[in-house]
């Protein structure tokens, strides 16, 4: 016959451990939560601590509008925009190949491409985002070099356009992928709509569904530029380590974060003004990816929400 | 379905309010709004809980309204009522479930007896509630384990250390459930692998295996095929000797079938309270009328 | 009499652009396949270009031999052992750190202001260029916390780069567990930390699994943040062994040295004029993207494995 079983183990003073034990080990994960904005506060301290000893050396002005930027010379010259120039060069360069590509992936496999051909392909994107940058500095030198000096005769060896186009190779997967997931937010009930009416793939995926994912395609071309913008390796191998104040692709200048790179090979003395100026430089490279993050983000936020 | 028995502690349950020590409440006469005749019978219920004007509320939205019911001790009390009217809202009352949501608030009591704790108190530890409150939800929902771990999990979180103590009590409880001589051999298997029913009648077992003081069933059968639903049915009638149980339905023939009181609810208020047999025979509201006869549901 | 209507109702009308469009709609497929097809045979090339040319290096002497002036007996001895060593340091700090941060808000954050700013902390982290960490760990680890150029200094920096690529795993993994097991165990009188430890964590290990190991491959690949805190290119000695002969057995002397990583390594020879390097770093080269895809490869079919190991 049934019967209930009449163990009852129930100690007050086992469940105020439990309780305890409980609260203690919420406050431990607390603290790790806390670790994300500890290591945020950390960023900007420790640019803004040393940047501000280097600002009591150099004018602001002369920083920001300076056309020269020769740390390590005798004669030094602390003008960002040389370093801004490249940094700027190079993305343009990779955006122009990378938002064409990104998106016309991005269309193909949200309105297209079979289910099979999407599953295949995805991990392969996402694995190929994966590959380490110097990998890809490499390529940029030893390959696409060449290649393109096959095609124009006078490209140095060091230039940002064989930088920039591998930057933006290399970029695509992340592109699409961010472009992909604002389109498949738009309902079905939208492109039923316009299929019903006797559309197209392309015209509804041109007419329904990049408009509806708007927000989230341009969020995907500023989070393209933020990574663009960081990017170090590639150009610290491929397009040369020399400021140069240009817009011209084909040839070679240093990004900002070429020249954290080159600074920290060498062996500057701490607290002297090379080291400052590394600083500096980087509150630049904080300052402008910021902007385009915190822009970009709110667009991922509102395409999500939309829906 | 005789639903008195004249104990000791029946006695008290009559004598209530005057004396007893109370958990952070002050003592209180109790009012029972319960529509019958015999209310000398009423009182003499052995009342496991008594509930006295809870209300509940989500954020600002009042959800269950001054409802003052009894709990009678080893009986089934069912709560019916159309989609919306507060059962389940009611039912989570008893277990604190509600505490896992932000902005909840609760006033008002729901007295356990017999030590007279406020199951709804603001000083009341929602984790000391459920190890003495048990439930069984409306979707089956064993753990990812073995069926043996699923039983002996409770055991496990209340100290319970010793194999042969736990296997002991899994038996027990899995017999209690009218699920041992199904599974006695697969012990070990994952209770992912069992039928529906036979997931349901686990989670039962689940609960038994901690002797709960209440059992609290969130309309266990909407899921599952006839078959399976009568099983859970005589199992619930069987273990009303030994549990009190309280059980949420939205179907009135099997409110009817299994419980000895039944409370229907409507739009968060109770309407009406009393023996199932009257309620589904001649109720005395007109409102509780309709919702048998199907007029609304 | 041609109203409006009428010309739209036409079927010869309806008809007539539809070839065009059905024309333009298959372009546009043989477009998006052959766009998709550049791009990863242009990846392929490359990458095979890489192993052709490095693989004439690839021999025993290459992985135990230290770097050395001449190309042809240059190896990444050092590299991939301060690779292993860092490695090490960034799993034991981000690992933890990074469960448990995702375990807080995925369970016991209440919705305030408080939690949003630990989430868009977290979100923030994951667009900061790599770069900055370097400079952060710079500033913070070598100088201020006295760590040195040191393995220790690197592994903090990478395990700071990856926290938030774990943290989303993790979260990720937490919540693809149903709510109503939380319920049951909930309802059985557990307290919050029962559910997570006993519940909710194995049941999610498969996900914070594939994090762990996507977050490390990203960190193996990392070159910027460590250049910046000082790794050297050229040394021809390893760190300290952390195994030694006597009581305790481990030595923790190792997380004080100097190192260099593997893709420090490959960026040096990439740097050099002499085309013999060049043969190095393609032979560097081709390991780390072995190693980043077999990682990935792993870290994929763990997820697939054990979504299929638990159907809800």
């Amino acid at each position: 016959m049934s019967s209930i079983p009449s163990v009852a183990v129930t100690s007050a003073g086992a469940l105020r451990y439990r309780k305890m034990r409980d609260r203690v080990i919420e406050s431990l994960l607390l603290v790790s939560g806390l670790v994300a904005v500890f290591t945020t506060l950390a960023i900007v301290a420790v640019l803004l601590i040393e940047s501000s000893a280097f600002f009591e050396h150099v004018s602001l002005r002369e920083f920001l509008t300076g056309t020269m930027w020769t740390p390590l010379f005798a004669d030094a010259r602390y003008g960002i925009l040389p370093l801004v120039a490249g940094t700027l060069t190079t993305t343009i360069v990779a955006l122009l190949v990378a938002v064409p590509l990104g998106t016309t992936i991005a269309i193909y496999l949200s309105e297209f491409a079979p289910h099979r051909i999407r599953e295949t392909v995805k991990p392969i994107l996402e694995l190929l985002g994966a590959v380490p940058t110097v990998v890809y500095g490499y390529f940029a030198l030893t390959m696409v070099t060449p290649a393109l000096q096959w095609l124009m005769p006078e490209l140095p060896g060091f230039n940002m356009l064989s930088a920039g186009l591998v930057i933006g190779l290399m970029i695509v997967p992340y592109v699409s992928s961010v472009s992909e997931d604002a389109m498949r937010a738009v309902p079905r009930y939208m492109r039923e709509g316009s299929y019903a009416m006797g559309a197209t793939r392309l015209q509804t995926a041109l007419r329904v569904v990049v408009p509806g994912a708007f927000s989230g395609l341009a969020a995907a071309f500023i989070l393209g530029i933020s990574r663009a913008v960081g990017e170090t390796m590639v150009v610290a191998i491929a397009a040369g380590m020399q400021p140069n104040f240009t817009f011209d692709p084909r040839e070679p200048a240093a990004t900002i974060t070429a020249y954290i790179v080159q600074v920290s090979l060498g062996d500057l003395p701490h607290g002297s003004i090379g080291y400052q100026s590394i600083f500096a430089a980087g509150l630049v490279l904080l300052f402008m990816t910021l902007v385009f993050n915190v822009i970009g983000f709110s667009l991922t936020r509102r395409f999500r929400e939309a829906y | 379905m005789e639903p008195t028995r004249m104990t000791a502690s029946a006695q008290q349950a009559s004598a209530e309010g005057a004396t007893a020590t109370v958990r952070g409440e002050p003592a209180r006469a109790p009012r029972f709004s319960i529509n019958t005749d015999d209310t000398r019978k009423a009182r003499a219920l052995n009342v496991k809980a008594a509930v006295e004007d809870l209300n509940f509320y989500y954020g600002e939205h009042k959800a269950l309204k001054n409802l003052t019911i009894p709990i009678a001790d080893k009986q089934v009390t069912a709560l019916i009522g159309p989609s919306g009217c507060g059962k389940s809202t009611f039912l989570r009352c008893f277990n604190r479930m509600h505490d896992l949501q932000p902005d909840t608030r609760y006033e008002g009591s729901i007295m356990l007896r017999p030590d007279n704790l406020n199951l709804v108190g603001p000083g009341v530890d929602p984790i000391e509630v459920r190890m003495r409150i048990g439930m069984v939800f409306q979707k089956p929902n064993p753990f990812p384990k073995s069926v043996f771990e699923n039983v002996a999990y409770g055991l496990r979180l209340r100290g319970v250390r010793n194999r042969a103590t736990l296997a002991e009590e899994v038996e027990k409880a899995l017999r209690g459930a009218a699920l041992w001589d199904e599974v006695k051999d697969r012990l070990q298997d994952s209770a992912l692998a069992l039928s529906g029913g036979q997931m349901q009648r686990l989670c039962i077992a689940r609960a038994l295996a901690t002797t709960p003081e209440i059992l609290l069933f969130d309309e266990p059968t909407s899921a599952l095929d006839p078959i399976a639903t009568a099983k859970i049915e005589e199992l619930i009638s069987m273990l009303r000797d030994q549990v009190t149980v309280l059980i949420v339905t939205h179907n009135m023939q099997q409110a009817a079938r299994v419980s000895d009181y039944t409370a229907f609810m409507y739009l968060g208020e109770l309407i009406e309270f009393d023996e199932a047999a009257k309620i589904f025979t001649n109720p005395s509201k007109k409102a509780t009328e309709d919702y048998i006869t199907g007029r609304y549901g | 009499m041609n109203n409006g209507v009428t010309a739209y109702s036409d079927p010869a009308a309806a008809r007539r652009g539809l070839p065009r469009r059905k024309l333009l709609d298959q372009l546009f497929v043989l477009v998006g396949l052959i766009v998709m097809l550049v791009c990863l045979l242009v990846l392929a090339v490359l990458f095979i270009d890489l192993v052709i040319e490095g693989a004439p290096r690839l021999g025993w002497d290459f992985f135990t031999n230290f770097a050395s002036r001449r190309p042809e007996r240059a190896g990444i001895l050092a590299a991939w052992v301060g690779t292993t060593l860092i490695m090490i340091v960034t799993a034991v700090c981000a690992v933890p750190v990074g469960v448990g941060a995702a375990i807080y808000l995925e369970e016991y954050a209440p919705k305030n202001w408080f939690t949003a700013i630990i989430e868009i902390n977290v979100t923030n982290l994951a667009g900061v260029p790599s770069i900055v960490y370097g400079l952060l760990a710079l500033g913070l680890f070598v100088y201020q916390f006295d760590l040195g150029q040191s393995i220790a200094a690197a592994g903090l920096t990478l395990a700071l780069l990856i926290l938030p690529i774990v943290i989303v795993a993790t979260r990720e993994a937490i919540r693809s567990v149903p709510r109503s097991i939380r319920e049951a165990a909930y309802g059985l009188g557990a307290t919050r930390w029962e559910v997570t430890k006993d519940h909710v964590l194995p049941y999610s290990t498969g996900g914070i699994l594939t994090g762990m190991i996507l977050g490390l491959s990203r960190a193996i690949g990392e070159t910027a943040p460590i250049i910046t805190i000082g790794a050297l290119s050229f040394i021809a000695f390893l760190p300290e062994s952390p195994f030694q002969s006597e009581f305790p057995f481990i030595s923790f002397g190792w997380l004080d040295d100097p190192f260099t990583a593997m893709p420090i390594q490959m960026f040096n020879w990439v740097s050099r004029p002499d085309p013999a390097f060049q043969a190095n770093a393609a032979a560097a080269g081709a390991i780390l993207l072995g190693m980043t895809l077999l990682m990935n490869g792993v870290a994929i079919w763990i997820r697939y494995r054990f979504r299929k190991k638990i159907n809800w």
